[in-house]
C-alpha cells in the first residue's frame, strides 16, 4: 500500500530571493511577497487564538520588510524571522500551499 | 561624552560576561541611538553561545532601565567580522536587521543569532532555509504512539526496535513517555545510569540497540509533573544531549494522546512515519483516530496500525478468545487507507517478559507474539525502503 505520505503537501525546494519562492514536490511552483506574507501571519500575537480578531497593525509593517532567517520546522512548516523582529510564526506547508498563494493584499485568509 | 553614553558604559560594566563584564570582554560591537531607539549589536561567539539569552536579556533591561530609551533592538553575530558587514551593509541600503524585542515576542528558535545566511538578500541572492532539526544520523525515525494510555505502545516500541536489530538494522530508542518511562524496567536496565559528562549524556545499551529514557536520570519513585514548556525542555535534551550513535533506525516511545511532547518531536525532527498502537476496542479506536489527524496535520505519514491485546492465546489448549473483540483496528486501518502492521495476541509471556527486563523478541524469539513483532519490523522496513 502507497504511503499516504506522498500525497501531502511537500516543498523539494524554498529559496529566499527578492520573493520566497516555492518549488512543489509536483512541479509547480508558487512565490509570496513578503510584506504580504509577514502581514498573513497567524501566530498568537498577531491573531487574537480564541476569538481569531486580528492583532497586527498592518500599518507598523514596514513596506520594506524582509526575511532575515528561515528554518524548516519538522516536516510540515517553516519558521520565518522578519526584519521587523518577529520570529514567532510558523507557515505551514499545507497553508503556503492551499490558502496564501496568489492572494492579492495583505488581508489574507 | 554624552551623559546617556557614559550611563549606557556604566550599565554594560555592570553585566557580568565570561571571566569579567561586557565591555571589557568586548562583546558590544556597536550602539546606535535612534530618538528613544537603542540598537545594539553583541558579539559572542559560538563557545560562548549558551550566554546569549542572558546577555540579551540583560542587555536589553539595562538600556530600558535608562531615561530616554522606550525601545531596544539586539542583534547577535558570531564575529567582528559579520558585525562590520552587517553594519556597513545596513548604511547601504537602509536596512534594518534588527533582533526586535519591541514586539515583545522571544524568538522561540533559540536567541536570534543570525547567521549570514540570507539576512542580507542583495548581497546573497538566494537562501534557503536552515534545517536545524536533531537526530539526522538516522536513516529512519519512527515514532510509536497511541491516542490512549495502556495499550502496550511501550511494549510494542521495545520489541519493534529488538526486531528490528534482529533484522541486522542499527537501531536506537528513545524513550519520550516522560510522564511515566518504562523502558529503563523492559530493557533490564532499572537503577543503571548513563555517564553524564559536561551535560551530555552517553546512552545506555542493551541487546545491541541503545537507549535512553529520562527514567534513567531521575529516581523511579519520582513524580514526573511537568508543565508544557518542561516537557518540552526535557524532550529537547533528550534528543540533543545524547551521543546517539546513529544508524538506521531511531524509535521513539511516545506518551499517549496527543500533547507538548508530539509536538515538539514533530518540531525538532524529521520524523519519517508513525506507528498507531491500539487494541481492538471501539473507545481505543477513537483515540487513535485523533492521533492520526494530528501527525496527519504535521505531516508525519503513518507507517501502520498495530492491533494489540488482538486475542487471548489459551496456553494450554492453544483456543483464541478475543477478549477485547477482535479485528476493529484492521477494519479501522482500511477504512483511514493507511497499511495494517499486524496483530499481537495478549500472551503471559509478554508481559512477563517485560517485567523481567528480558522483552519477549529477545526471551522467547520463537513465541507467536515474537513472531507478529518479526512481522512488523519486516513489513515496517519494506513499507520505509520501498517508500
Amino acid at each position: 500500500m502507497a504511503l499516504k505520505y506522498s500525497r501531502k503537501t511537500k516543498p523539494k525546494e524554498v529559496l529566499v530571493e527578492d520573493r520566497l519562492r516555492i518549488l512543489w514536490a509536483d512541479g509547480s511552483q508558487t512565490s509570496y511577497d513578503f510584506y504580504e506574507l509577514r502581514c498573513a501571519c497567524v501566530c498568537a500575537s498577531c491573531v487574537h487564538e480564541l476569538t481569531g480578531e486580528q492583532l497586527l497593525d498592518y500599518a507598523k509593517v514596514p513596506k520594506d520588510v524582509y526575511i532575515v532567517a528561515s528554518e524548516y520546522v519538522g516536516n510540515y512548516a517553516l519558521g520565518i524571522t522578519w526584519s521587523d523582529g518577529h520570529s514567532s510564526g510558523l507557515y505551514t506547508f499545507e497553508r503556503l500551499r492551499n490558502q496564501l498563494a496568489g492572494e492579492p493584499g495583505p488581508a489574507v485568509s | 561624552m554624552d551623559p546617556l553614553e557614559q550611563q549606557i558604559r556604566n550599565a554594560f560594566e555592570q553585566i557580568p560576561f565570561g571571566d569579567g563584564n561586557l565591555l571589557d570582554q568586548n562583546v558590544v560591537h556597536s550602539l546606535a541611538l535612534e530618538g528613544e531607539r537603542a540598537e545594539a549589536v553583541l558579539v559572542i561567539g559560538q563557545e560562548e553561545e549558551s550566554l546569549i539569552a542572558q546577555t540579551t536579556k540583560a542587555v536589553e533591561a539595562a538600556l530600558l532601565a535608562l531615561e530616554g530609551i522606550t525601545e531596544v533592538g539586539i542583534q547577535v553575530v558570531e564575529s567582528y567580522d559579520e558585525a562590520e558587514e552587517m553594519t556597513t551593509g545596513q548604511d547601504d541600503q537602509g536596512h534594518h536587521h534588527e533582533h526586535g524585542e519591541h514586539c515583545g515576542h522571544h524568538d522561540h528558535h533559540g536567541h536570534g543569532h543570525h547567521h549570514d545566511h540570507g539576512h542580507n538578500p542583495q548581497q546573497k541572492p538566494q537562501a534557503s532555509p536552515q534545517t536545524t532539526t536533531y537526530l539526522q544520523n538516522y536513516e529512519f525515525v519512527v515514532l510509536v504512539g497511541s491516542g490512549k494510555g495502556g495499550v502496550g505502545k511501550s511494549t510494542t516500541a521495545v520489541n519493534l526496535a529488538l526486531a528490528l536489530h534482529k533484522l541486522g538494522k542499527r537501531v536506537s530508542m528513545l524513550d519520550a513517555d516522560i510522564y511515566g518511562p518504562s523502558m529503563p524496567a523492559m530493557m533490564g536496565a532499572r537503577g543503571e545510569y548513563p555517564e553524564v559528562v559536561n551535560q551530555v549524556i552517553q546512552p545506555l545499551s542493551r541487546f545491541g540497540v541503545e537507549f535512553m529514557s529520562i527514567g534513567s536520570l531521575v529516581e523511579e519513585d519520582e513524580a514526573m509533573i511537568w508543565r508544557g514548556p518542561m516537557a518540552h525542555q526535557a524532550i529537547e535534551q533528550l534528543i540533543r544531549d545524547t551521543v546517539w550513535p546513529g544508524g538506521d533506525y531511531m524509535i521513539i516511545d511516545l506518551p499517549p494522546g496527543t500533547g507538548d511532547v508530539q509536538i515538539t518531536l514533530a518540531q525538532k525532527t524529521q520524523a519519517s512515519g508513525a506507528v498507531i498502537v491500539c487494541t481492538p476496542q471501539d473507545v481505543a479506536l477513537l483515540d487513535a483516530r485523533k492521533a492520526i489527524a494530528m501527525f496527519d496535520k504535521v505531516n508525519i505519514p503513518i507507517l501502520g496500525m498495530v492491533e494489540n491485546m488482538s486475542f487471548f492465546k489459551c496456553p494450554g489448549c492453544g483456543e483464541e478468545t478475543p477478549i477485547f473483540s477482535s479485528g476493529g483496528a484492521e477494519d479501522e486501518a482500511t477504512a483511514q487507507e493507511i497499511p495494517f502492521l499486524g496483530k499481537v495476541p495478549i500472551e503471559l509471556n509478554i508481559r512477563r517478559c517485560g517485567d523481567e527486563g528480558t522483552p519477549v523478541v529477545e526471551a522467547l524469539p520463537e513465541s507467536s507474539s515474537a513472531q507478529a513483532y518479526m512481522n512488523m519490523a519486516r513489513e515496517l522496513d519494506k513499507l520505509l525502503t520501498e517508500g
